[in-house]
Order: C-alpha cells, then sequence, then structure tokens
C-alpha cells in the first residue's frame, strides 16, 4: 500500500512541476505546487490510515517530505544567467547568442503582453528577472512601489549614444532607474486606397463614410488620448468636463466602429477588413512593409507617446550581468540590428547609419522632430482614473 | 453497524483530495474576494483597506444594469438554442443510432476540446470577416453584392458561445436519454397517444434532471465569458466578464472588480441552488439521478 501511496506523490509532484513550466517565474506557482500536492497528500493519507493502520509518524514525515521536494521542484535557476522580461517580438535574432558568446553567459527570457503583468510579478516577488522592460508610466509606478534597483551610470559607456532628447523623462527624472529601449507613437494606420485625400487628423476616424471600417484599440486611455487630442484636451487630463466631452465624442464614434481591437489591427489593415486603424506605429510599420498603400498617421491634434525602458529590478539576482546587457544593446551596431528586425523607434541615434535605408525613410518608425511636438506622454492619473472608468463602462455598455 | 459505517467513511476519504484542493483553490480565494470587495482601490492601483459599500452601490449603476440584462440574456439565449439544437443530436445518438456507432457520435461531440479554444475562435474570426472566406464566396458566387457583416455584432458573439457550449448540452442530455426506459415509451403508444404525446409526456419529464444539468452547464460559463464577446464581438458590446477582466488587467480596480465577481457568483449560487431543488424534486418523482 504504501509504495502505492508513494507514486501518487510522484505523480502530485510531476503534475505540480508541469504546472510550474507552464507559467515560469510565477511565485504563486510555488504556493500552487506546495499547497496543491499537501492537501492531495492529507487526502491520500487519510485514505490511507483508513485502509491499513499506517503510524501517524509516517503521515507526519510524509507531509514534511512533500513541502520540501514541493518547494525543491521550483526550478532553480543557474548562476551566471541572466533572466529577461520584455515584450514579444522586441529582440533581434542574434541580440542573445552575440551576448552569450561575448560574456561566455546564458541568457533566458519570458514574455509579457501588458505592463500590468510585470507589476504583478513583481509585487508578487520571489521571481528572479534581472531586467524588464516597462513603459513609461509603468516605470513611474515601479519607481514609486519601490521595486526598481537605482543604476550604476559609471557602466553604462554607451548611454552616450542615446539621443538626449529621450533622456530625462518626467516618468524618470535624471534616468535614475531607467533607459529607453524603445519609443513608438500611437496614431492610426489607413489605406491609401481607401481613404483619400490628405490624412492629417483625427477627425477622419469620424467620418461616417466609412462607417465599419474603422478599429480603435481596445485600450481605455488611448481612447480617450484620441478623443481629448482631437478635443484640443491634454490626454492626461482629471478635469470631469473634459472626459465627459470626449465621452461624448467616443459615444458618438461608437457606431461606426467595427471592433475595438489592440491585436491584430495592422492585419485587419492588410487584408481590407479595416481601413483606417488606431494603432501602435511599430506594428503599422510592419504592415507598410507588405503592402505600400498602407499609410501611418501622427495626427496633428497630438497622440499618445511612449517609452519602453530597461530596468533592474530591485531583488534582481544578477545586477552586473543586467548592467552589462544594458550597456551592450546600447552599442551602435547592436541598437541597429535591433531596429531592423523590431521596426520600432530607437532612442539611439548612433545606430541609425546602420539601420536599413528603407526603414529609415519609414516616417512611421522616423517621424521628423518636428512632427513629435504634439505628442505626449500617458501618466498615472491617481483617482481620477475612476471618472475615465464610468465613462468607459458607459461607452462599452451600449 | 460499524461495517456499514467504516465503509461510508472509506467512500468518504475518496472525496478528500478533492475537498483539499477546492478549499484551497476556491473557497479560500472566494473568501479572500469577498474581504476584498468591501476595500477601495489605492490611489495607483492597489488595495486600500478602508471598508465600505461603495464598490457595491456602483456596481448598481444604470451602466452595469445594462450589462448585466445584456449578460443574462445572452447566456439565456445560448442555453436555449443549445437545448434545442442538443436533444435532437443526443435523442438520435442515445436511442435511434446504431448502438456499434454510438460511441463515436460522442467521440464526434468531445473533439473540438483537442483543440484550444482560443485557436477556434481565432478560426470562426478568419471565416466570418468581411475578406474572410464565408463573404468571399458569396459574393463570389453573387449570392449578396455587398459583404455581411457576420463579425463583431451580437449574433456572431451568440453564434461562437453556442458552438462552444454545445457539447456541454449534449452529453448530459444522452446520459439522461440512454437511460429512458423505451419500454414505457410503449406503454405509452398501447394506451393511444400519439408520438407526440408520447414525447412530450413522457420522454421530457424523465429527461428533465438532464435537462437541467445541461443548462446549468451550459447557461453558467456562458455568464462568465470574455474570450468569445472580446474577439468575436470586437468587445463592443461587453458581457459582465470583460468587465471584470478590464478592472483587473487594466484599470487595477481590484475591489471593485470583486465586488461585480461576487455578485456574479451569489448569482450563480442560488441558481443552483434553485436548480437543484427542482431537480431533486423531478428525482424523487422519477427515481432517476445524474
Amino acid at each position: 500500500m504504501r509504495h502505492k501511496i508513494l507514486a501518487f506523490i510522484l505523480v502530485c509532484l510531476v503534475v505540480a512541476r508541469r504546472l510550474d513550466f507552464a507559467s515560469p517565474g510565477l511565485a504563486a506557482t510555488i504556493a500552487w505546487i506546495v499547497v496543491g500536492a499537501f492537501a492531495c497528500v492529507v487526502g491520500a493519507l487519510v485514505l490511507a490510515r483508513i485502509l491499513v493502520r499506517v503510524p501517524r509518524w509516517v503521515g507526519v514525515c510524509l507531509c514534511a517530505l512533500v513541502l520540501i521536494l514541493g518547494a525543491k521542484s521550483v526550478p532553480h535557476r543557474q548562476e551566471s544567467k541572466l533572466n529577461l522580461y520584455i515584450w514579444s517580438a522586441y529582440l533581434a535574432p542574434d541580440t542573445l547568442p552575440e551576448f552569450e558568446k561575448r560574456h561566455g553567459v546564458k541568457v533566458s527570457f519570458d514574455t509579457y503582453d501588458s505592463n500590468e503583468a510585470i507589476l504583478a510579478k513583481l509585487q508578487a516577488g520571489n521571481v528572479d528577472y534581472d531586467l524588464v522592460v516597462p513603459s513609461d508610466y509603468m516605470v513611474e509606478i515601479l519607481i514609486r512601489e519601490n521595486l526598481l534597483a537605482e543604476l550604476d551610470k559609471g557602466a553604462l559607456k554607451n548611454l552616450k549614444n542615446i539621443d538626449p532628447a529621450f533622456l530625462d523623462k518626467p516618468y524618470d527624472p535624471g534616468n535614475r532607474y531607467s533607459v529607453p529601449y524603445f519609443w513608438g507613437t500611437t496614431g492610426f494606420g489607413y489605406r491609401k486606397d481607401k481613404v483619400p485625400g490628405v490624412i492629417d487628423s483625427w477627425k477622419v476616424l469620424w467620418d461616417p463614410k466609412y462607417r465599419d471600417r474603422i478599429t480603435m484599440l481596445d485600450d481605455m486611455r488611448e481612447n480617450f488620448s484620441a478623443a481629448l487630442h482631437s478635443l484640443g484636451y491634454s490626454s492626461n487630463t482629471t478635469s470631469t468636463a473634459e472626459i465627459q466631452q470626449a465621452k461624448e465624442l467616443l459615444m458618438k464614434q461608437k457606431p461606426l466602429l467595427k471592433s475595438y481591437n489592440s491585436g491584430n489591427f495592422h492585419e485587419m489593415l492588410l487584408s481590407g477588413d479595416a481601413w483606417l486603424v488606431q494603432g501602435f506605429n511599430g506594428q503599422v510599420a510592419k504592415a507598410m512593409k507588405e503592402n505600400p498603400n498602407i499609410g501611418y498617421c501622427l495626427p496633428k491634434e497630438g497622440c499618445t507617446i511612449s517609452f519602453d525602458n530597461l530596468c533592474i529590478p530591485r531583488n534582481a539576482p544578477h545586477r552586473e550581468l543586467a548592467l552589462l546587457f544594458m550597456d551592450y544593446v546600447m552599442e551602435a551596431e547592436v541598437a541597429a540590428k535591433l531596429v531592423n528586425a523590431c521596426y520600432y523607434s530607437t532612442p539611439n541615434r548612433e545606430c541609425v547609419p546602420q539601420v536599413s535605408a528603407h526603414i529609415r525613410e519609414n516616417s512611421a518608425i522616423f517621424p521628423a522632430r518636428e512632427n513629435l511636438a504634439h505628442t505626449e506622454l500617458i501618466h498615472d492619473v491617481g483617482r481620477a482614473v475612476e471618472a475615465y472608468d464610468a465613462a468607459w463602462t458607459e461607452i462599452k455598455s451600449r | 453497524m460499524s461495517q456499514r459505517h467504516s465503509r461510508s467513511s472509506w467512500k468518504a476519504a475518496l472525496l478528500d483530495p478533492a475537498l483539499g484542493w477546492l478549499l484551497a483553490f476556491f473557497l479560500a480565494p472566494i473568501a479572500v474576494m469577498l474581504v476584498i470587495s468591501f476595500a477601495r482601490r489605492g490611489t495607483y492601483g492597489g488595495i486600500e483597506w478602508v471598508f465600505g459599500v461603495g464598490n457595491y452601490v456602483r456596481a448598481l449603476a444604470p451602466d452595469y444594469l445594462t450589462i448585466y440584462v445584456r449578460t443574462v440574456l445572452m447566456a439565456a439565449a445560448t442555453t436555449l438554442i443549445c437545448l434545442v439544437m442538443a436533444y435532437p443530436a443526443a435523442y438520435y445518438i442515445a436511442l435511434k443510432a446504431d448502438p456499434k456507432w454510438r460511441s463515436f457520435y460522442l467521440l464526434l461531440a468531445v473533439v473540438p476540446f483537442w483543440t484550444s479554444f482560443l485557436i477556434r475562435t481565432y478560426a470562426w474570426i478568419l471565416l466570418l470577416r468581411t475578406e474572410g472566406l464565408i463573404n468571399t464566396m458569396l459574393v463570389g458566387m453573387g449570392l449578396v453584392s455587398e459583404p455581411l457583416k457576420l463579425l463583431y455584432c451580437d449574433s456572431a458573439v451568440l453564434m461562437g458561445l453556442v458552438y462552444g457550449e454545445l457539447p456541454f448540452m449534449i452529453l448530459p442530455l444522452y446520459s439522461a436519454l440512454s437511460r429512458l426506459d423505451t419500454g414505457l415509451l410503449e406503454a405509452a403508444e398501447d394506451l393511444g397517444a400519439s408520438p407526440a404525446q408520447a414525447f412530450w409526456t413522457v420522454t421530457v419529464p424523465l429527461t428533465l434532471p438532464g435537462i437541467i444539468v445541461g443548462t446549468v452547464f451550459v447557461f453558467i460559463p456562458s455568464l462568465g465569458a470574455f474570450v468569445t464577446p472580446d474577439l468575436l464581438g470586437g468587445s463592443k458590446s461587453i458581457m459582465i466578464g470583460n468587465r471584470v477582466q478590464d478592472l483587473f488587467a487594466s484599470v487595477r480596480d481590484q475591489p471593485f472588480g470583486a465586488a461585480i465577481s461576487f455578485l456574479l457568483t451569489l448569482i450563480v449560487l442560488t441558481m443552483l441552488v434553485g436548480a437543484m431543488r427542482v431537480k431533486g424534486r423531478t428525482d424523487s418523482l422519477h427515481g432517476s439521478t445524474i
């Protein structure tokens, strides 16, 4: 009988380890494994005590064993291994192999698709990421939550390659905790063959002619950013009256929309399902490469600009290595390869000559500096988020 | 007596792993959620331990009532369509099909589960979109001049929900129908009942427990659906599941999200208790259990 119980425990552990592989690095999985296996074993023991008279101490020992094994089964990462937590499609094919070769270390990486995922993981603690890539407003929050380590600027020789225009931003004055990796804008992509005329304003996304061919991002703040900018307001307003006006505008737009779409708007542009899509420049630029009839507009009224930044979590196990990696991706050659592979805008001015000509000439990726005059960062608006949320609920509930 | 007692406790022990699991991962989180739902959102998305019923008051605002009504209507419509579509299928598999093929037909009902629901939903998008397979074909054959609006509307969401939930209706109905005593149908016929009469007065009442279980299996997941309204509905007419997801993931208002989730749980529990009561009554009437 006992070997059957042992086999059962073994199965529990195997299942637990599989769970961990499904979402590696998550502190919660540790709890999952230990508590789950524990619950199963306690159940099995009760069963066993009834079937055969197992002495109580055997039960206690088994429980302890499971707890210890459970804790140990959480894979410990090796030393001298850099753990990266980064947006998907944010690395060039040889970025990591080259770094591994140069420093004789291993690099592993996980990806995420929302800033909130970084916050949740770092808040949960017990994850050993050495480098994360949060956006501007999330850097602000992470600093406030005391989750980031201050950078040793002495180790960042290549910081000089970064255009000063992209440093010292309000979310991290003096770049004490972050250096910019990529930046981007949220304008809209359009089909030149379907939407004629001069396209330079958000207004066209409210044109009834294009009913059912327009999509907006499924993102509260980006929707309000478009509406508030068209009204001439700041996208970070905390004025209830201005939020209300923006809400009215978005309500008016809703019947014209095909869908709210944050995932594959660029594909809808390519397939011709949608002709006007609010979206991020990088994704639209990828579509532009495949179809020359696709254009990208930075609206004259203004739009969102965002920065994704390299940061080191406060409890990162390999800070030195993380700094080395930061400095490495700021090298002109490495940065150029990143742009060539990812199609996002780079803050690295030294790398521009090495970027492929067709990307350099793409105005979605390298917009003229004067077109950025009206762009605005999204900030955390504190309590006002409730007014935004109420308005957004009203829009979405109709 | 003691023999009997030890046997039943032996059986109860079988429940232990599942009970432990539910206790740790179902009841405990619900308790945590209940506590959080009375707190309030910290300025930057944390939880501020200031207790009040503000979240529940907010959850009763007119916008939310609209969303609740839509959600319940959507789930009810899904359940009804599933029932109407699944009953004949289950009837055929259980009573009319060649017994040799029975398990094959049942297998067909479960085959969709071999692929992730998300991937199957994306496949629907490829079929239904304006420049998708169905519209291209219809326009190409000259049946319609303009592509039809098949995607990003309520009917697309309904279609997706029915598609996803249908097997959960077929299986309990099959189980109920396969244990139907066909002798009773013959008796009804002998006593002069028409086939329709026999169906409504014998078959349906006897399979009522299966109908109730299927209804519960379909209605509850539809109530909490969020992937389908998001992908097939274009996130335009949201259901309550989308709101909860939004509140946790992007607004980071966990207390309010918890309050709404808890209300939803409460509604589901009330319905479950009601369904179990009805089922219990019919069980004792007909002496059948599922």
